[in-house]
């Protein structure tokens, strides 16, 4: 058995039913090794998100095998699908997806009140993940009084929160400024770094993948390459610039 | 595109908004033509009916459907409306001029409105007939005399005057919709992002504090004071209500959020959160249909007491079938000849007791003037033989030798005559020393009826000869159905002062039932509609929040957790303002009792029981729509990933 977290063979995935089908994913294979820091790259349509979902277990592959943590999960029932999903993964996305009814301290310990944690540890939990991504400050204040960096790292603490053995980002840095990214991907890495997280994240963006150790690029529903980090962040990035150029010249 | 064809392709997309807001309009003009058909009847405006006062009845009852259409549709529309702003300002933005889109607006709610009122004026007239047929059961009138016609061209005229003027309202509000804002404000309508409402502890504090002054000036209301204070105590409990609505569920919310243990489990948080946020804009609504709720279950409430108050006064005055004065001697085998003739309702008891007619001259007190009216002495033995020959229950008297006892009839009070001495020709003067409820022979008591110790009855009669009369009294099997056998006993007994449950109950039973029909109904209307109110909007948002129970359930919320936080939320909706309505009711229905004497602990339990069965059972529905609207899908994702 390997020592991968996320192992995907053959999976692929087919949309629609007679007529018009769709292949969002066609015999993907890939690993993701306990610690790493794994971006997804590819152009649109090419099947990331679909990836994620299959991984995350909120979509299942027409065909194929994935196994988290040695678990082939889509042969549990429901409720310890969503055991799995509250306390092994988290989740990051693109539009935040904080509940605007609840403070920021309140939308970092909801999965936390949701497993039924007790008081004093979803306390030290929340705070704990509040810290790690330096809200604190803003812990009292609700989404709409924060600006788009400050909820997305609202967001990313939510999902560090319990603690998951694997972190699922999708677009994260999609609505935020240069400067915000920046400051929440050096989060996202410090993480990996620091803690041990195993983060697989989706991006359009080169700058945002320069962050990760290793890059995975999609092309019509399989891995068409990937490109290793050498530990220089902008080597990294040309060499992500590369790979893109080669793709849309496959594309082509 | 015309604004017409604008409206009409709007329409179609928002079907299951506009399905809703016609129904809403139908089930008030229905309601409305029934309440018109019935004032408006000839058959109801003449004869018996007018003298029960039916049309004033339902002409009272359809201007409190009106004023009730009014603000329901009112509601309905800017509810709507508000939804629609982003897409008039969406319109207004591609360059439609503004008049177009404001006629547009104009032009869909005018259709639906009018697409509802007409389906209600259609129901209401395939329905009248049935509900005039059952207003004039009450009233004893025959089915062969009543509804005349099929269509009453009339009540159709005065629906569509009343809805055409409400709609008209309403659609003028929908039309200035969109020159009230500016674009930005349409266009920016639907990512204006919900706000938490303030909350005041100290202003929650004040509602609360003025409420019970309100209720506090109710319950000390006396039969002279109550109609001064009526409308201080509705303006209070108006105020007071929403003050609460305004101030105290904010506030509630944000103290059980502000225990971080309790907020921080399970459900809570969500449905907590969702709450504390919504609150602030279901105040109106939670108000309204407070004070409607309110208003429809005293209104059931004193129906129903009128009711069990006739009732109780014909067990306590009424304990024969048949009471009447002897004149001649013959009365009782003619009485007895014309049962036995009928043969259906053969005599089970009979009893007689002497009433002595005597001029009195009373004093309440010391110091009090003197007042002299004729009073009817009965006693003791013989009342105490009457009651007993005619089964009916009461505290046996016991009056001594110098004291005298009131038959109490339902509006007397004992603490106004006790005490009090009656002087009476043949008695050294006697003191009134208790009271007993309940007519010796029966029939509703012209004057004041003292029971007096058997001595000095005799001496009375002996001082006042020319006052004794024997009163008689039969009592005969099922007797609330001898109608005509009572009509053969009347006939039997010119000038006999004859009392019958026929003659003199049935009258009042019938205006009871009339009342409590009105009440009941306006009341079961009334329900409907707030319930309808609470359901759509409690329905809407829950559709409005599905994305937000997708997302997580994707971050791993089990199905259950988030049926119990759609749930509570639906709970907490149909709590407060069913908490707010049964209180107000109660200390409503209690000061009624006080003031009038009156026993209300049935028919406010009655009441009561009736609404928070009636909400239980929305609940269930709205609930459980609720959570097909928030969850629906998480349910067929589950089962297939399961």
């Amino acid at each position: 058995m390997s020592s991968a977290l996320v192992r995907a063979r053959g999976l692929s995935k087919v949309y629609g039913a007679r007529g018009v089908k769709y292949e969002a994913l066609r015999g993907l294979d890939l690993d993701v090794e306990r610690g790493e820091f794994v971006g997804v790259m590819g152009p649109s349509g090419a099947g990331k998100t679909t990836l994620l979902n299959i991984i995350a277990t909120i979509d299942r592959p027409s065909a194929g095998e994935i196994l988290v943590a040695g678990t082939d999960l889509f042969s549990c029932p429901e409720r310890e699908l969503a055991r799995f999903r509250r306390e092994r993964l988290g989740f990051v996305f693109q539009d935040f997806n904080l509940l605007d009814t609840l403070t920021a301290y309140e939308n970092v310990a909801l999965p936390l009140a949701l497993a039924g944690l007790p008081g004093d540890e979803l306390d030290a939990k929340a705070r704990a993940a509040a810290a790690r991504l330096s809200i604190s400050e803003i812990a009292d204040k609700f989404p709409w009084e924060l600006s788009g960096g400050q909820r997305q790292r609202v967001s990313a603490a939510r999902a560090i929160a319990p603690g998951p053995a694997l972190l699922l980002a999708d677009e994260p840095t999609g609505n935020l400024d240069s400067r915000a990214a920046a400051g929440l991907l050096s989060s996202f890495s410090s993480l990996n770094v620091d803690e041990g997280t195993t983060i697989l994240m989706v991006t359009h963006d080169a700058l945002a993948a320069s962050y990760c150790t290793r890059v995975v690029f999609i092309l019509d529903g399989s891995v068409y390459a990937e490109v290793r980090s050498g530990g220089d962040r902008r080597a990294f990035f040309d060499s992500l610039m590369e790979a893109l150029k080669a793709m849309e010249g496959g594309v082509r | 595109m015309t604004a017409v064809r604008l409206a009409a392709r709007s329409a179609s997309r928002r079907s299951g908004d506009y399905t809703a807001h016609a129904a809403a309009v139908a089930l008030n003009a229905f309601v409305y033509y029934l309440f018109a058909s019935v004032k408006l009847d000839p058959v109801v405006n003449e004869g018996v009916m007018t003298k029960l006062g039916m049309p004033k009845a339902f002409a009272a009852a359809s201007v409190i459907v009106a004023v009730f259409a009014g603000v329901f549709l009112w509601f309905s529309s800017a509810y709507f409306m508000k939804r629609r702003k982003r897409e008039a300002g969406l319109y207004a933005l591609f360059g439609a001029p503004r008049p177009a889109v404001a006629f547009g607006l104009f032009a869909e709610t005018a259709a639906m409105g009018l697409a509802g009122a007409f389906l209600g004026v259609a129901c209401g007239v395939l329905f009248s007939r049935l509900f005039l047929m059952a207003a004039f059961r009450l009233v004893g009138v025959a089915a062969a005399a009543g509804p005349s016609g099929f269509v009453n061209l009339a009540a159709v005229g005065e629906t569509v005057a009343v809805f055409a003027a409400l709609l008209g309202i309403a659609s003028v509000g929908a039309f200035l919709v969109v020159y009230r804002y500016r674009l930005s404000e349409l266009f920016g309508a639907a990512r204006e992002a919900e706000r938490m409402p303030r909350s005041s502890p100290v202003l929650a504090a004040a509602s609360a504090a003025l409420l019970a002054a309100g209720y506090w000036i109710a319950l000390t209301s006396t039969m002279r004071t109550v109609g001064s204070r009526f409308f201080l105590v509705s303006a209070i409990t108006t105020v007071a209500t929403y003050g609460l609505a305004r101030f105290l569920a904010p506030a509630a919310a944000r103290a059980l959020r502000a225990d971080r243990r309790f907020f921080m489990r399970s459900w809570r948080p969500i449905a907590i959160g969702n709450l504390a946020f919504r609150i602030g804009n279901n105040v109106r609504v939670f108000f309204a249909i407070a004070m409607v709720g309110t208003v429809s279950m005293v209104a059931i409430g004193t129906g129903l007491n009128v009711k069990y108050d006739t009732l109780r006064r014909v067990e306590s005055e009424f304990p024969f079938s048949f009471a009447f004065d002897e004149l001649d001697g013959t009365e009782l085998a003619r009485a007895t000849a014309a049962v036995e003739a009928d043969g259906r309702h053969p005599v089970i008891a009979s009893a007689s007791a002497r009433y002595l007619s005597v001029e009195a001259t009373i004093a309440a007190g010391k110091g009090e003037a003197e007042t002299s009216s004729t009073v009817e002495l009965v006693s003791v033995s013989e009342y105490v033989a009457a009651r007993l020959a005619s089964g009916s229950s009461f505290d046996r008297p016991e009056p001594r030798e110098g004291e005298a006892m009131v038959v109490l009839t339902r509006t007397d009070r004992l603490a106004e005559a006790m005490g009090a001495r009656v002087s009476i020709a043949g008695t050294s003067g006697l003191v009134v020393a208790g009271a007993v409820r309940g007519s010796p022979i029966g029939g509703w008591a012209e004057r004041a009826v003292l029971l007096l110790s058997d001595a000095d009855f005799e001496r009375a009669v002996e001082a006042n000869p020319g006052g004794l009369k024997v009163r008689r009294g039969l009592k005969v099997a099922d007797d609330r159905n001898a109608r005509e056998l009572s009509a053969a006993v009347a006939d039997a007994l010119p000038g006999a002062r004859l009392s019958s449950f026929e003659a003199d109950v049935r009258p009042l039973l019938r205006s009871d039932d009339l009342f409590l029909f009105i009440g009941v109904f306006i009341g079961v209307v009334f329900l409907a509609s707030t319930g309808s109110v609470i359901h759509f909007k409690h329905v809407m948002e829950a559709s409005d929040d599905a994305a937000r129970f997708r997302f997580l359930s994707t971050i791993g919320a089990e199905r259950a957790v988030l049926e119990k936080a759609v749930r509570a939320q639906a709970f907490v909706v149909y709590l407060v303002p069913l908490a707010l309505c049964v209180s107000h009711s109660v200390v409503a229905l209690s000061t009624m009792g006080r003031v009038f004497q009156s026993d209300f602990t049935r028919p406010i339990a009655l009441t009561v029981a009736a609404y928070c069965a009636a909400y239980s059972a929305l609940f269930l529905i709205t609930s459980r729509a609720a959570v097909n609207a928030a969850l629906g899908r998480i349910a067929a994702k589950a089962e297939a990933a399961g």
